[in-house]
C-alpha cells in the first residue's frame, strides 16, 4: 500500500516535471521562430540541441515512470 | 505563460511582426515536417503505406492555404476516397487488378485506359460531388499505375489522409486560423 503511495506521489511529480519541460520547449521553439524570421540565425542551434537535451530528459523520465510501475507489479504480485 | 507563448506563435501575431512570405514559408515548413515525419514513422513501424505521394500536396493546401475550398477535411477526405474508387474500378475494367506495377513491366494499352479512365472519372466526380481536391488526382494515378493495388493498402491510404486531417485541424486552429472542422460553409458557386 505505501509502496503504491509512493509511486503514485512519484507519477504526480514526473508529470509535473514533464508539462515543466513541455513549456520550456514551446519556448524555444517560440525564441527560434522569433530568431528565424528576424534572420538571427545564431540562436537556432543552442536552442535546437536544448530543445533535444530536454527531449531526451522527458524520455528518460517516462522510461523511469514505466520501470518503476514494472517493478511495483512485480512486487505486488509477490505478495 | 503557455497560452501567452501559444499566442506568440499563432499566424496572425507572426505576420503582423514579420514578412507574410517567410511566416508562411516557416509554417510550411514546420508543419509539413512534423505531420509528414509522423505518418512515415508509422508506415515504417507498421510496414503499411501510411505515407505516399499525394499526401505532399494535401499537407501544402492544409499549411498554406488552409481557407480555400479544396483545403477542407471535407473536400480532403471525400477526394481522396473517389480517387481510391475510381483507381481501382479502373483497374477492374481493364483486368489489372493483380497486374504488377507499370513503372516495373512498362506501359500497356490497358494500362493507358485505366490511367486515364482513373483521372477523367476522379475529377468528374470530385466536381459533381462538390468535393475538389487536386492531390486526389495523384492518388488515383498511384493506384491505376498499379503502384497500390492490395484492397487492405487502399484502406491505409484513406485513413492516412484521415490521420493528415485531423493533424490539421489541430495545427490550424492552435495557429489561430479559422480552419473548418468539416467543411466552409459557402461553396463555389456551380449550378
Amino acid at each position: 500500500m505505501e509502496s503504491r503511495q509512493q509511486g503514485l506521489t512519484l507519477f504526480s511529480a514526473v508529470l509535473v516535471l514533464i508539462a515543466l519541460l513541455v513549456v520550456i520547449q514551446l519556448w524555444l521553439v517560440a525564441a527560434a521562430v522569433d530568431a528565424l524570421l528576424s534572420r538571427q540565425t545564431t540562436v537556432l542551434v543552442p536552442t535546437a540541441i536544448a530543445s533535444a537535451g530536454l527531449f531526451v530528459l522527458s524520455g528518460g523520465l517516462l522510461s523511469y515512470v514505466v520501470s518503476f510501475d514494472a517493478r511495483l507489479r512485480r512486487w505486488s504480485r509477490r505478495g | 505563460m503557455t497560452r501567452r507563448l501559444v499566442a506568440r506563435l499563432q499566424i496572425a501575431q507572426l505576420l503582423a511582426r514579420y514578412p507574410e512570405r517567410r511566416v508562411w514559408a516557416l509554417f510550411m515548413f514546420l508543419n509539413g515536417f512534423a505531420t509528414i515525419a509522423l505518418l512515415a514513422a508509422v508506415a515504417m513501424i507498421s510496414r503499411t503505406p501510411f505515407v505516399f505521394p499525394s499526401l505532399g500536396p494535401t499537407a501544402f493546401l492544409f499549411f498554406f492555404t488552409p481557407r480555400a475550398p479544396a483545403a477542407s477535411p471535407r473536400n480532403t477526405i471525400y477526394g481522396h476516397a473517389i480517387g481510391i474508387v475510381c483507381g481501382y474500378g479502373a483497374l477492374w475494367v481493364f483486368g489489372l487488378h493483380h497486374a504488377p506495377p507499370a513503372m516495373a513491366t512498362g506501359v500497356s494499352a490497358a494500362r493507358v485506359g485505366a490511367a486515364a479512365l482513373s483521372l477523367a472519372s476522379t475529377g468528374a466526380l470530385m466536381i459533381l460531388l462538390k468535393a475538389a481536391h487536386p492531390p486526389a488526382g495523384a492518388t488515383t494515378l498511384i493506384i491505376s499505375l498499379g503502384i497500390v493495388t492490395r484492397p487492405f493498402h487502399l484502406l491505409v491510404i484513406e485513413i492516412a489522409v484521415a490521420i493528415l486531417t485531423l493533424q490539421a485541424i489541430g495545427i490550424n486552429r492552435l495557429a489561430g486560423i479559422d480552419y473548418p472542422l468539416w467543411a466552409l460553409r459557402e461553396h463555389p458557386t456551380l449550378r
